[in-house]
């Protein structure tokens, strides 16, 4: 490798010059992006991470979403539910991130 | 029925104890049940609704560079009088704007807003998330002005010049990865949603790719290696594992259903994190670069094919059977469709990485097309998306508008429609004009002309989508009391019926599932 690293002077007629460096510099940061995870996916296999995934899955809803009303549910499908969770829950307004009755009255 | 919102209310950082009862209480539910979520958005507020603001900000202006820009490309002697205003400047303030400005705030406010919740605890760091989320915004808006007075660093994704708007970057960036990590390492839950390996892993990954990325002392070819090093994996690390932390939060929450193979959901994490590091270099297939280094990534593309299925099969069938609630969520119907959009530009990309594909394909719109499906079709849906859901439980009332919601949905769907469509199409066209010696260069330049009117016209739309979108973001957050005097009336739920018919209804699709 050239000990000048200013693109004027170094010379286009030695490929080899531009290609060593060009692998090592991506090549490590590669492989490190490939290794840690690997690394990371171990140690948390090891500490328990991956453990209980049905529980895991289950970490982002709290009673309240269980128990709430969705207006596209069959009746089957509610009253499941309701015997699943106990007692149905109305929706506040904007409860599915919209502006109300216009959304379902389409 | 006028249910109060469990939203926070307004005015204050925080909740008094009682308040979390009183509330609880109108609700007619358990004070902790509430406690958690209220205390998590109540924490995170004004550092998302900051981020928000300013995402919206950047995101108009980078769709007017866009627009510039694009008009520019059939109609050249446009706004040619400033150098601010050529393309060249014009075209990268809108990269910078769109994809840092716009997506990487938008998404930055969604995970604060997330993880709190994922992880059952306050965001903690508060101010070092909004002192962060400032330096960042200032870094955006420094590196713009730069780049349109022409000082430009020379390489795609990265012209923002290193040493001015750099520091604001990694610092604003790095405070905001600290609240992040405070958060995940006081949380009060034993599980880790995938989500919240998504969310940290971006935060792990950015800073690694942007010191390679912008190490000062490239030259030649090694700066296109690492070049799209960098602006590959930017998107795989930094803006997929910020959305699809969102896509596997947001699916699910609102259906009330678990995502529907949780193990898929690792797999896909995990694949993504081992394999998608070595996908850039395809970007320079016949590139003066190794040939080793070009295969092995074209190898890593076709194995995107693991986390892209296991995602991609994973959302949708979480979905599939219940495609009516697309109708009263506009958070679902955002965000499906942008998971929709993951699936597509994926497999995509891996095809378009193969040598064949990549012969006719390279040096054309199609790659431009292909990079909105990406960067709008699925990062930017799931980022309106997760706004319509977050935004309401942070002002304490619901969007005022459903037709404005609809009109914004409409605007950008078909916008970019037919953006992607009629680029695509003029892609082909030119690689293939392109390929044929017998032709003049002038010909594969004449064939996309109208797949350029169309993607003005798209340009166009998608802007007056998002015009749309910053005026009700607007009405929500600054105009509260005309909010909820638009505000339609309160959707009565349906009553669950307890009824013969309704008992044999569930007793048959019992049966068809297999139960008893």
């Amino acid at each position: 490798m050239s000990p000048h690293r200013d693109a004027r002077t170094v010379s286009l007629s030695d490929p080899e010059e531009f290609l060593l460096p060009t692998s090592l510099a991506v090549l490590f940061a590669t492989v490190s992006m490939t290794l840690v995870p690997a690394l990371v996916l171990v140690w948390g296999w090891r500490r328990g991470f991956f453990r209980d995934l049905d529980g895991q899955s289950r970490v982002i809803f709290d009673v309240r979403d269980w128990q709430l009303v969705r207006p596209w549910e069959s009746t089957a499908e509610r009253l499941d539910r309701a015997l699943s969770h106990g007692t149905p829950l109305a929706p506040t307004p904007g409860e599915w991130g919209g502006a109300g009755a216009d959304e379902s009255a389409r | 029925m006028s249910a109060p919102p469990t939203t926070i209310p307004r005015g204050k950082p925080g909740l008094e104890p009682g308040e979390i009862d009183a509330i609880a209480a109108s609700r007619g539910l358990a004070p902790e049940d509430l406690d958690v979520r209220i205390r998590a958005d109540a924490s995170s507020r004004w550092a998302v609704l900051t981020l928000y603001g300013v995402a919206i900000v950047w995101l108009l202006v980078g769709s007017v560079f866009g627009d510039i820009a694009s008009l520019k490309l059939h109609w050249p002697d446009f706004l040619t009088r400033q150098p601010w205003l050529t393309f060249g400047r014009v075209r990268t303030a809108h990269l910078h704007a769109v994809n840092y400005g716009w997506a990487t705030a938008a998404l930055i406010g969604t995970s604060l807003w997330l993880m709190p919740r994922l992880v059952h605890t306050e965001l903690k760091g508060v101010r070092t998330a909004i002192i962060g989320s400032a330096l960042f915004t200032i870094g955006i808006a420094v590196g713009i002005v730069a780049v349109l007075m022409g000082y430009n660093d020379g390489m795609e994704w990265l012209e923002a010049p290193r040493y001015v708007a750099g520091p604001f970057l990694v610092v604003g960036g790095g405070l905001i990865g600290l609240s992040l990590f405070q958060t995940v390492a006081a949380r009060k839950t034993e599980h880790l949603y995938v989500s919240v390996w998504y969310i940290l892993g971006a935060f792990i990954w950015f800073p690694m790719l942007y010191i390679v990325g912008k190490w000062p002392t490239y030259v030649g070819v090694e700066s296109a290696a690492a070049n799209w090093f960098f602006a590959h994996n930017v998107l795989g690390f930094w803006l997929t594992s910020m959305s699809l932390g969102a896509a596997y939060y947001f699916i699910p929450k609102v259906l009330g259903r678990p995502v529907y193979s949780y193990q898929l959901s690792v797999v896909g994490f995990w694949s993504l994190a081992m394999f998608y590091s070595l996908n850039g270099m395809h970007h320079l297939v016949g590139g003066p670069l190794p040939t080793w280094m070009i295969t092995t990534s074209i190898v890593a593309s076709v194995f995107m094919f693991i986390p892209v299925v296991a995602t991609g099969v994973n959302l949708h069938m979480t979905v599939v059977g219940r495609f009516g609630a697309l109708r009263y969520s506009p958070t679902l119907r955002f965000v499906v469709i942008g998971a929709l959009c993951y699936t597509a530009v994926s497999l995509q990309g891996s095809f378009t990485a193969l040598r064949e594909v990549n012969r006719l394909t390279h040096f054309t719109h199609w790659t431009v097309a292909h990079s909105h499906v990406g960067g709008y079709g699925f990062v930017t849906f799931i980022a309106f998306g997760a706004m319509y859901y977050v935004v309401p439980r942070l002002v304490g009332h619901e969007w005022p508008s459903a037709k404005l919601i609809r009109w914004h949905f409409n605007l950008v769907l078909g916008g970019i429609a037919i953006y992607v469509v009629s680029l695509s199409w003029a892609g082909v066209l030119q690689g293939l004009a392109l390929l044929d010696p017998q032709l003049p260069f002038q010909v594969s330049v004449e064939r996309t002309l109208p797949g350029l009117y169309g993607r003005s016209l798209g340009g166009i739309i998608l802007t007056l989508g998002h015009l749309v979108f910053a005026y009700h973001f607007w009405i929500m957050v600054r105009m509260p009391e005309l909010a909820r005097r638009t505000r339609p009336p309160f959707h009565d739920a349906q009553p669950v019926l307890y009824t013969a018919e309704a008992t044999a209804d569930h007793e048959r699709e019992s049966h068809k599932r297999g139960g008893t």
